[in-house]
Order: C-alpha cells, then sequence, then structure tokens
C-alpha cells in the first residue's frame, strides 16, 4: 500500500446564504495515496469542486482536519500555506489561469525562482517546454495561443517545482476534444510516472484516466471504484467499468 | 439604469467627484479672487475718498510750478495743497524705527481740508495740536501703538510727539508704502532742517488716467506721482499676478483630472468589452450605452464641480480680507456669483466634452468580437520584460512599468504636474516668507542681520566696522534728487527717489548689478534698470542730476534691477554725496555678523555707547510694510500646495484601487502558486514608488530649469530656491502617496484564490 499523503478527516463545508444555511461537504472522510490518479466525480451541485479547494488549501472547511504530507493546514499561517503552494502542491485550473503579462517560458519559471536558483529553474523550464512540444510558444503571451497551447503552459507551470500532489479542478473543462486528449496524456503519464493526481471531472474519457474514482453524492462520498493503471489498450473495458460504476450511482 | 451603474462604481465615482470637487474649488478661488480685488479696488476707492490724482513734491519751487501749471490748465477742476516736510531721519517707537520710505510730516489745521482720511476711535479732533501727530493704523497696528503713546522723530534733538489720532486711508493703501503723518501746521514750522515738501491733490475734469499722466508730464518733479488708477492697481497688483498663476496652475490641474478620467473609462470600458458587446446583441444602439455611462459621470461631476465651486467662497473670503488689510469693505459681491456660475457651466462643458470624447470607443465594439474575446478586451501586444529572469518584487514592478507604458506613463505625468506646481508655489511662499532677509534682492537694499539707524558719525560707524563681531557694515541713506535731465534730451522724470551707500559690493550688500559694474568714482552712478528704460538710456551714457541745488554730469556706469520699488531710483556712493553736501550724515546702517547669537551683545555696546543709535534685527518698517504682501503670497500658495497634494494623493487612491480591481485575478493566481499578499504587496508599492520617484526627479529638473525663469517677471532674483523646502515637499508627497498606495493595497489580502474558481 502507498503512503497516506492526504488525509481528510470529517471535513465539512457549510455557506451562509441571507435566507438559509447551505452544507456542501458532510463529515467527508478521505486518504489521498501516493501515486494514485485519483479522480472525484458527481453529479452539479455534489460538492466535488468544494471538496477539492478544502484538500488543496484554496478553501478552508467549515470544521474537521485536512492533512497534507502529516501536516494540517488549519493551523498553518498564510506564509506557511505560501510555503506549501510553492514547494509540495500545485493546481491546474480549470479557466487556465496563467500571468497575462508573462510569456510561457517566464509563466513556467517564475513560481520556480521562490524555490530553486534562477539556473536550476530556468534549466527545468526549457526541459518541460521542450518535453510538452512548447518550445515554439516560449516567448509568446497567454492570449497569442490557443486554450490548448496555454493549459499545456498551466500543466508546465504546475509541474516545474516537482510537486508532491497535483490537483486539477476539470483542466480539459474548457479545452476542445484534440487539446483536451494532449492535456490527459499528459497528465497520464505524469502520473505513470509516480505523479500523485487529484482530480475533479464529470467527463467519463477523463475519469477512466484515473485508478481512483470517488463519486460524491450531496456532499458525502457515496462510493468509490479502484482500477488498474491506465492502459491505453485496455480503454474499452475501462470506460465500461467507469459507466457501470456511474450508473450504479445514479449518475 | 445609469443609477444603478453609478451604485456598482460607488467608490470610483466617489474619488472622480473629489477630483473634480478639488478642481473646480481651486479653479473658482482663483478666478473670483482675481476678479473681486479687481472690482474691490473699482468700489472701494472713490472720487470721494481718493483725488484723480496727488502729488509728493520736494522743495518749493517745484511746487510753486505745479501751481502755476494748474492754475493755467483748463483740465483741473480743483486743487489743493498741505505743506510738508520730509523726514530723513529713523523715527522711533520703543526703541524700534518705524520710518518707511516716504516719510513725511504732513501740517493741517483742519483735516477736513484733507479728506482722503478717516479717524478712529470715534475722534472729534478736527487737528492735531502742538506736541501731537495722527498716524495710519498701517504703522500704529502692526507697531503696536496706541492713542496716547509717544513716537520719537531722531534729530539730534529728538521731537516726541504724542499719538493723539490713528487713521484709516483707502488714498495711502499699505501696499503704496505712504502713509504720512499729520501735525499742526505751528509744529510743521517749528522744524527747520528738513526738506520742505508739499502733498498736492488734484482733479480734473473728465477723469482718464491718460490724460492725468499727460497733465504734469512736462514739468513734474515728484518723489510721488498716484492717479486714482494708480492707487487701484496697488492694491491688486501682487494679487491679481499670483491670482493668474493660480488659474494657470488649476487649469492644470484640471487637464490632468481630465486625462485620468479618460484612463478611469478606459479601464471601465476594457472591464465591461463584453458586457457593451452583449448590450449590442440585444439591439442597443451605440449612442444609448454612451448615455449610459455619461449620465452617471456627468451627474457626479456636476455635483462635485458645484460642490466645488460654491464651497471656494469662504477661501475667496479669507483671501480678500487678508489681502486688504486696512481697507474696510471686501466682500464677496454679485461678481462671485457669476464667475461661480460661468466656472461650473465651462467646466461642466469641458467635463461633458472630455467624457464624450472617451466614450466615444464604445461605437467601434462589435457585439461578435466583444464576447469572443471575452470579459476583457486583451488584444494588447506587451513588449518584452526589460528585466529578465526577475524574481524580486522591485524587478516585476519595473517589468510592469515598462509593459504598460503608456498608462503608468500618465500616472507620472500626473504626479510631476502635481509636485511641480507644488514645488514653484512653495518656493513662491519661501521667498515670500524669506523677504526681509533677501531685502537685497527684494528691495535692493544692502542684506543684514542688524540694522542700526540715526546719525551715524565717522565714529560711530568706524566703532561698527571694527567691532569683533562685525563682518561687514554698509552705511547710506535714502533721499531725493530734485531735477534728472538726460543731457542733449531735455528729458525728465517724475521720480526723485535716491539710495546712498559707502559700499556696493556683491559680498557686502548682496545688491546684483546686472549690467557695468558698482561706482567707484564720484560722478558715477547706477540707475535702476526700468530708470534706464523710460529715459531711453544705456550704462556709458551720462546724466545730470541736480541735488541740494547743486547741478552735476554723472555717468552711468552700471544698472540694477528690484522686485519693488519699480527699479525708478537711482544709487549713488556716500562719496558723491558728500562732494556735494560736506556735513553729509549717513541715517542707516546694515551690519553682517560672524555669529548671529551675537546680535544681543553687539547691541548693548552700540546702545551703550551710542544711546541715540536705534539697533534691531531688522527694519521695523519694513517688516510691517511687507506683512499684507507676505499674508497673500503665503495664505494663496498654502492652498495650492494642500490641494496639490490632496489631487496626487487622490489620483494615487483611484489608480491603485483601480489597478487592484483590474489584476484581481493575477493576484488570484499569484496567491495559488504560493507567492504572498505580503509579496504581491510589496510588489505593488514597489510600482507606485517608482512611478513616484520618476516624477519626483522629472519635477525636480524641471523646477530647477524653469521656474527661476517663469517667475522672473514677477520675482526677478527673489524667486529663491530652498533645498530644504524642496526635500519636505518632496518628502510630503513621496510620503503621502506611499501611504495611500500601501493602504489602499492591503485590500489584496482579502483576495481569495477561491475566485478564480468561480470566474
Amino acid at each position: 500500500m502507498n503512503n497516506i499523503i492526504l488525509k481528510a478527516k470529517d471535513v465539512s463545508k457549510t455557506f451562509y446564504d441571507v435566507k438559509q444555511k447551505v452544507e456542501v461537504l458532510k463529515n467527508v472522510n478521505l486518504n489521498i495515496y501516493s501515486g494514485d490518479f485519483t479522480i472525484i466525480m458527481g453529479q452539479s451541485g455534489s460538492g466535488k469542486s468544494t471538496l477539492l479547494y478544502s484538500l488543496s488549501s484554496m478553501d478552508t472547511p467549515t470544521s474537521g482536519k485536512v492533512e497534507i504530507l502529516g501536516t494540517e493546514i488549519s493551523t498553518l499561517s498564510e506564509k506557511q500555506i505560501s510555503n506549501l503552494r510553492q514547494k509540495d502542491i500545485s493546481f491546474i485550473f480549470q479557466g487556465i489561469n496563467l500571468i497575462p503579462d508573462l510569456t510561457s517560458f517566464e509563466n513556467i519559471a517564475y513560481p520556480a525562482y521562490m524555490i530553486m536558483s534562477k539556473q536550476e529553474a530556468n534549466k527545468k523550464s526549457e526541459e518541460i517546454l521542450n518535453k510538452l512540444g512548447l518550445a515554439e510558444q516560449r516567448d509568446k503571451y497567454p492570449n497569442e495561443m490557443s486554450g490548448g497551447q496555454q493549459q499545456r503552459i498551466a500543466i508546465a507551470r504546475a509541474i516545474v517545482t516537482s510537486p508532491k500532489i497535483l490537483f486539477g479542478d476539470e483542466p480539459t473543462g474548457a479545452l476542445n476534444s484534440g487539446a483536451g486528449k494532449q492535456v490527459l496524456e499528459i497528465l497520464t503519464e505524469l502520473n505513470n510516472k509516480g505523479q500523485s493526481i487529484v482530480m475533479v471531472t464529470h467527463d467519463i474519457k477523463v475519469a477512466m484516466r484515473g485508478n481512483r474514482l470517488i463519486y460524491l453524492r450531496d456532499g458525502q462520498i457515496v462510493n468509490e471504484l479502484k482500477l488498474e493503471k491506465y492502459v491505453p489498450e485496455q480503454q474499452k473495458i475501462r470506460e465500461q467499468k467507469v459507466i457501470d460504476f456511474l450508473k450504479s450511482n445514479d449518475w | 439604469m445609469w443609477i444603478k451603474k453609478m451604485k456598482h462604481k460607488k467608490l470610483q465615482m466617489f474619488l472622480i467627484g473629489l477630483l473634480l470637487f478639488a478642481s473646480a474649488l481651486t479653479l473658482n478661488m482663483c478666478i473670483s479672487f482675481t476678479v473681486e480685488m479687481i472690482i474691490f479696488s473699482q468700489n472701494v476707492i472713490t472720487e470721494e475718498n481718493c483725488p484723480d490724482s496727488y502729488l509728493i513734491t520736494i522743495g518749493t519751487n517745484e511746487l510753486d510750478k505745479l501751481l502755476t501749471n494748474v492754475e493755467y490748465s483748463n483740465e483741473v477742476e480743483n486743487s489743493r495743497t498741505l505743506s510738508g516736510k520730509t523726514i530723513t531721519v529713523p523715527v522711533k517707537y520703543n526703541e524700534k524705527d518705524i520710518s518707511m520710505y516716504y516719510d513725511m510730516l504732513l501740517g493741517t489745521d483742519n483735516y477736513e481740508n484733507f479728506s482722503y482720511i478717516q479717524l478712529l476711535d470715534n475722534n472729534v479732533s478736527v487737528a492735531p495740536k502742538d506736541g501731537e501727530v495722527w498716524i495710519s493704523e498701517t504703522i500704529a497696528v502692526p507697531s503696536g501703538i496706541k492713542k496716547g503713546d509717544v513716537i520719537s522723530v531722531c534729530y539730534d534733538t529728538p521731537l516726541n510727539l504724542k499719538v493723539s489720532g490713528i487713521y484709516r486711508s483707502t488714498c495711502f493703501p499699505k501696499a503704496l508704502g505712504y502713509a504720512p503723518m499729520l501735525v499742526s501746521n505751528n509744529q510743521l514750522n517749528e522744524i527747520d532742517n528738513e526738506t520742505p515738501s508739499a502733498f498736492f491733490a488734484v482733479n480734473i475734469k473728465n477723469y482718464s488716467n491718460e490724460k492725468m499722466k499727460s497733465l504734469f508730464n512736462e514739468t513734474s518733479y515728484f518723489v510721488l506721482n498716484r492717479t486714482r488708477d494708480d492707487v487701484k492697481m496697488s492694491i491688486i497688483e501682487y494679487s491679481g499676478i499670483l491670482g493668474t498663476i493660480g488659474i494657470v496652475a488649476t487649469v492644470l490641474l484640471f487637464i490632468v483630472t481630465m486625462i485620468i478620467l479618460g484612463y478611469i473609462i478606459n479601464n471601465n470600458i476594457i472591464r465591461e468589452y463584453k458586457n457593451i458587446g452583449i448590450y449590442k446583441s440585444l439591439g442597443f444602439t451605440s449612442k444609448s450605452i454612451i448615455l449610459l455611462y455619461l449620465k452617471g459621470y456627468l451627474f457626479i461631476g456636476a455635483i462635485a464641480i458645484t460642490l466645488g465651486a460654491f464651497l471656494s467662497l469662504p477661501f475667496i473670503k479669507g483671501m480678500g480680507k487678508v489681502s486688504t488689510e486696512y481697507i474696510e469693505g471686501f466682500s464677496l459681491s454679485i461678481a462671485t456669483v457669476l464667475c461661480s456660475v460661468c466656472s461650473i457651466l465651462a467646466l461642466i462643458l469641458l467635463l461633458w466634452t472630455g467624457l464624450i470624447r472617451a466614450l466615444l470607443k464604445i461605437k467601434s465594439i462589435s457585439p461578435v468580437e466583444a464576447i469572443t474575446v471575452g470579459a476583457t478586451s486583451s488584444k494588447n501586444k506587451l513588449s518584452k520584460s526589460l528585466l529578465k529572469n526577475a524574481k524580486k518584487p522591485m524587478s516585476m514592478a519595473i517589468n510592469e512599468i515598462f509593459k504598460y507604458r503608456f498608462s503608468n506613463f500618465l500616472m507620472i505625468i500626473t504626479i510631476l504636474t502635481c509636485m511641480y506646481l507644488a514645488m514653484l508655489f512653495g518656493m513662491i511662499w519661501y521667498s515670500s516668507m524669506t523677504m526681509l532677509s533677501n531685502t537685497n534682492l527684494w528691495f535692493c537694499l544692502p542684506k543684514n542681520d542688524v540694522y542700526i539707524s540715526g546719525n551715524l558719525t565717522e565714529e560711530i560707524y568706524k566703532y561698527v566696522g571694527e567691532n569683533e563681531y562685525v563682518k561687514s557694515i554698509v552705511y547710506g541713506d535714502f533721499s531725493y534728487v530734485e531735477e534728472i535731465k538726460v543731457v542733449g534730451h531735455e528729458e525728465l522724470v517724475n521720480y526723485l527717489r535716491f539710495d546712498t551707500y559707502n559700499d556696493f559690493s556683491y559680498e557686502n550688500t548682496g545688491i546684483k548689478i546686472i549690467e557695468g559694474r558698482e561706482p567707484t568714482e564720484i560722478n558715477e552712478v547706477l540707475l535702476g534698470e526700468e530708470l534706464i528704460s523710460l529715459l531711453k538710456l544705456n550704462v556709458g551714457d551720462t546724466i545730470q542730476l541736480k541735488l541740494n541745488n547743486v547741478s552735476r554730469v554723472y555717468e552711468i556706469c552700471g544698472s540694477f534691477q528690484t522686485v519693488a520699488d519699480q527699479g525708478l531710483k537711482i544709487m549713488m556712493s556716500t562719496k558723491t554725496v558728500k562732494d556735494i553736501i560736506p556735513d553729509y550724515v549717513p541715517k542707516r546702517g546694515y551690519i553682517q555678523l560672524y555669529d548671529m547669537n551675537k546680535y544681543e551683545l553687539l547691541k548693548k555696546q552700540i546702545e551703550d555707547k551710542f544711546p541715540n543709535i536705534v539697533v534691531d534685527k531688522k527694519w521695523s518698517a519694513m517688516e510691517i510694510s511687507i506683512q499684507t504682501t507676505q499674508a497673500m503670497l503665503n495664505s494663496l500658495s498654502m492652498v495650492l500646495i494642500v490641494v496639490l497634494l490632496v489631487f496626487a494623493v487622490l489620483n494615487i487612491i483611484i489608480v491603485v484601487l483601480m489597478d487592484n480591481f483590474n489584476w484581481r485575478k493575477k493576484f488570484g493566481i499569484l496567491k495559488s502558486l504560493g507567492f504572498t499578499s505580503h509579496y504581491i504587496i510589496r510588489q505593488n508599492i514597489c510600482k507606485y514608488m517608482m512611478i513616484t520617484f520618476i516624477s519626483t526627479i522629472f519635477a525636480l529638473i524641471l523646477h530647477l530649469s524653469i521656474s527661476q525663469k517663469l517667475m522672473a517677471t514677477l520675482l526677478l532674483d527673489a524667486f529663491t530656491n530652498s533645498p530644504v523646502l524642496l526635500f519636505i515637499i518632496c518628502f510630503c508627497f513621496v510620503g503621502a502617496i506611499f501611504s495611500a498606495a500601501y493602504v489602499c493595497s492591503l485590500n489584496i489580502k482579502r483576495i481569495s484564490v477561491i475566485e478564480l474558481m468561480e470566474e
């Protein structure tokens, strides 16, 4: 069994509206293991994005504990959380969210400057750019690239710091199928090399890439499916398993 | 719908309103103040309280000529004469020399013959009795002289006169520097060692300034010749010039406000690009969308401008009161209301024009493009980073300034304008405050740490000159030549003032000779620049002067200029005067010390040895005469400096808040990448501090290179720079901008990464 790198215990999140109280997450307990490609799925409004924000330190749960790499994040100061985000975790957004006035290269290297020397950061950024086939986009600004290219730059930015956990909030959601497939290939390859990924999606094709599917309903984990690592040759079997799993949960 | 739109941008509207309010307040203040002063001078100086012209003659010959002239002139309606005596010795009160440039005793046994004064204190006397004197409140009040006090005219045997009346006169405003003292005719006749003179008032038929000037052109030898228009002008001279400068400054401020407003509107349009596209796709015309924005800005602008214009009224009144000290009756008239209304309408019209121009951009937005591009129009091509591999907040800030050059350039221009104008007005304030220390620049009087007056015999000035504490002593006097003739041209001038000193070196006097050199021979004189111009002369020409009834020809060896006194005077050495008046004794001494702390010791030494000599830090009468000018210059300068500082800070607040909103997403991304709020705030502050630093440098360069030339017409060399004050102004601006930028940036702490997800 792989190590537990993230532990959520009795995590709840409640939003307060003028008229009512909305409990989005209710006592969620979840362990994330090193090397897993964990997919969180659920219907719209099930609380999957909220769970992702709470797990990734981007949001604070109303109650409960979240431990990342053994450290409970609710007790951390802003500086300590920043350190965590610099070194140990990364996030890929659905809306991509590159810094608009930095070139691709700068978008990748800039976060890396915070934790390694400039030479090292530059070298690593160049390697990742080449690896992802984005060398030609090096000096371009985000508004000069397509959505797919931008999201690949975002992934490059996320992995340049070699995070322990990579979080993704529907990273292919805003992309066309071709670009989305490219992104998935990259993520799968990263996972095959040992990168722990936790991702939210409602896309079955994306869900198939994961080796662990967690189903959320009404703010609670109701079911879980474990699969082997993704292998392209077994795509059809895998897809069916996922569909059956989802159907059994009233998807 | 436009009201709803306004409500969404409450803070922005409030800040824009503040900017327009400040512009309108200062613009209306300057315009209305200038206009009110002109109207006031027209209303307060009338036929009843000021003759068409009044003249002061020296010697009886000239008066006879004058009276003959008047007798044969068809233009003269009536005239009256008051005999007098010039006073060339100091006049003391409480050990202070209160004598002024043109000191004169006028004799009267019934002041109703001299109806240009109003006695204060319900005084029912018709004239001062023997041993008494009536003095002007422009001397009495600053010197603390009250009825019953005694002043002393420092002849060898001092003439002590009891103050039995204090008068006010609009005919002799403080700015003219002339305030005759009235004594009885008997008292006047007892003074036999001064040159007789006369005060002559004349009214002509169908008064006009030109007619008045031409009437006495041929045979006029006057110490002072003022028409009613001249008197009016003296009241508004400095206020008019300063008011004009203020108007120019505030017009600049308004232009800067419009530029900033354009920037804000442009920003708003970029942010709402997609929304505008949606409006158009739903059938809204460009005109209706423009109106939607226009109404909000115009509404706020109109309110702010109106409030600003009307709230300037107390300032106008305050400044008017300060500038018309000792002249009753300044109040705001219908002219201020008219000026205010005109200012309001003009500013609103300019605002409307500016807004339309900025909003026309909406016309070019197409629905498809706007919706496709997304929430913002981000098609602008950015330049490469100036500093590669930037990591530190300062480096990132520099890169950002470089990438967004245009908007940052606007900010630099705004801060630069405000700082430059603040420096300019700060130095005007400083020049005014140091008037007394810079008498050499303002009045062409030798600069001094100590001023002594009395009969300065050789024994006295040698004693002082050899004193261990004294660095230098320049002694001399001022008096009057009876006649000035340009040899060969028979030109005459109606101004007889001359100053005499034993020393004209720049080191000891601070007096700048702008052409030629100081006099070394007894037949050499210096002429004021204006006098040279009036007589159409050059340095090197000769001129005939009559002094003490002796006519001599002198060579003009050089020329000088002064701010006050209009440069219509002559300077000659004491050697020259002694050559004509062998028993001439100078009356005034200007001393520079090695150490100001020794002043009291020196004062004691001189007064112990020579009890009749008055020793003071400054010439008291000079101090009194400049107070009104100082008060007016200071008040207007201070108001403008404060407004400029507020303006600069407001601009920064607007820009920082706008930038924080625009870059909210970017700040959220940075936080998600592990950058702390502290880092982001530092980067922000670095950017604004860099911009402020650049603005400061350029403002300083501008100030040091052009302010002196700009102010030369008003203050000549008397416009002095104070490095300390410049530093204080820069410090205040930088400090205020830093504080505003920091406080407004604290909002960054509240930006949550969650907002990125929800977009």
